[in-house]
């Protein structure tokens, strides 16, 4: 008798449980650093705003103008002073965004279980777990192996290779910042390399990150004039 | 013959072992260098920060852009970036966006070529019809449940 009762309890409780596990919107300080191949670079200051169940990213920008982009189904609206200056479209889902990844707790393998790619093996090098993963037959001949790395339990890196075995770039994310049992990389540091030699480099960098933030529907489901 | 096999043997070894490279390697980088490319841009954010009014035109104005080797083309419209940009996203936001898949749309296109661009194209398209049919069928499968 007693072990049933237990059991209910349990099959009360557990969704309340894991209902304080689930994150669905999220917003930080961000600053993205480029340096381009020709030597120049560009610097964009902003905070950004994502809710996983509106599917809207909104980048609020501060620098190099201020500006809104904000990403709501297969559209891209650039907005000034509250009008829709631009739209672009483009075929996009917000699904495979950093963001979303973070928020459904599957950024610890970047969203490659569900995409074209399968794992081919998997090794312990030091403090990393190394998981090398290979496209499917049909697409071998554009794409290469991409290697990842964990530390801690936290994906710290992202290797790609182009279809001949040339490191194409990769990526580090580092100093996560915690929330709760939220997780976000307070640091993305991407590096391309072309066949020329030359190198591009990336820096994402994060700060004051919120998760379940309440009262700001009008940022987080933008509806533009 | 037994010690020259055994040569070749000892030399294929060494080949072996000379080309292993391990794969945590290709993680590694050079921090100082890092830091000392972007010490402009990092002076730059930290002024950005202190003062909300200052943007690119401003810099413009006071002269002080040419000072960080700022792209003019990526300043004045996020939305143009270096050239063409792939799909007509943004160059800047490709990383966050997309996740894995944009990166590896950016590294490829930046290839240029024509047959990669439409198998990614076809991959993309799948991908939404794939996020589309998943939708409504737990859509339906919702609706049913709730019926019941």
């Amino acid at each position: 008798m007693n072990r049933k009762l237990l059991f209910l309890f349990i099959l009360i409780i557990l969704p309340k449980l894991s209902l304080g596990q689930y994150y669905f919107r999220m917003s930080a300080e961000f600053s993205i650093k480029e340096k381009f191949i020709d030597g120049t670079s560009s610097l964009s200051v902003g905070k950004m705003y994502y809710d996983a169940n509106f599917k809207k990213l909104v980048f609020d920008l501060s620098f190099p103008k201020k500006q809104m982009l904000v990403f709501v189904d297969s559209s891209m609206l650039i907005i000034e002073n509250n009008k829709i200056i631009d739209t672009q479209k483009f075929s996009a889902f917000q699904e495979f965004s950093i963001y979303h990844l973070a928020l459904t707790g599957k950024l610890i393998d970047f969203g490659m279980k569900n995409s074209m790619y399968s794992i081919q093996n998997v090794e312990k090098e030091g403090d990393m777990v190394i998981t090398t993963w290979l496209p499917e037959e049909r697409l071998k001949k554009v794409l290469g192996e991409i290697v990842m790395s964990m530390k801690d339990k936290t994906l710290y890196g992202i290797a790609f290779y182009n279809a001949e075995g040339v490191l194409a770039g990769k990526q580090i994310l580092r100093n996560y910042q915690k929330v709760g049992a939220f997780s976000f990389p307070g640091e993305v540091i991407q590096m391309s390399y072309l066949k020329d030699g030359s190198e591009a480099i990336k820096l994402y960098n994060y700060s004051n990150v919120t998760v379940n933030e309440t009262g700001k529907d009008h940022i987080y489901n933008y509806i533009a004039q | 013959m037994k010690l020259k096999s055994f040569f070749l043997l000892a030399v294929m070894a060494l080949t072996v072992s000379g080309s292993y490279a391990s794969k945590k390697d290709v993680f590694s980088f050079d921090e100082a260098k890092l830091n000392a490319e972007f010490s402009g841009l990092n002076e730059l954010e930290s002024k950005v920060k202190a003062d909300k009014n200052l943007t690119y035109d401003v810099l413009v104005k006071s002269g002080e852009a040419d000072k960080y080797n700022l792209n003019a083309g990526s300043m004045t419209s996020p939305s143009l970036g270096m050239g063409e940009p792939p799909l007509g996203i943004p160059s800047f936001l490709w990383g966050c966006v997309f996740g894995v898949i944009g990166i590896l749309i950016v590294y490829l296109i930046s290839e240029d070529k024509e047959e990669t661009k439409k198998a990614l194209y076809g991959c993309i398209t799948f991908g939404i019809v794939y996020v589309i049919v998943y939708i409504l069928v737990f859509a339906s499968y919702a609706t049913t449940t709730t019926t019941i």
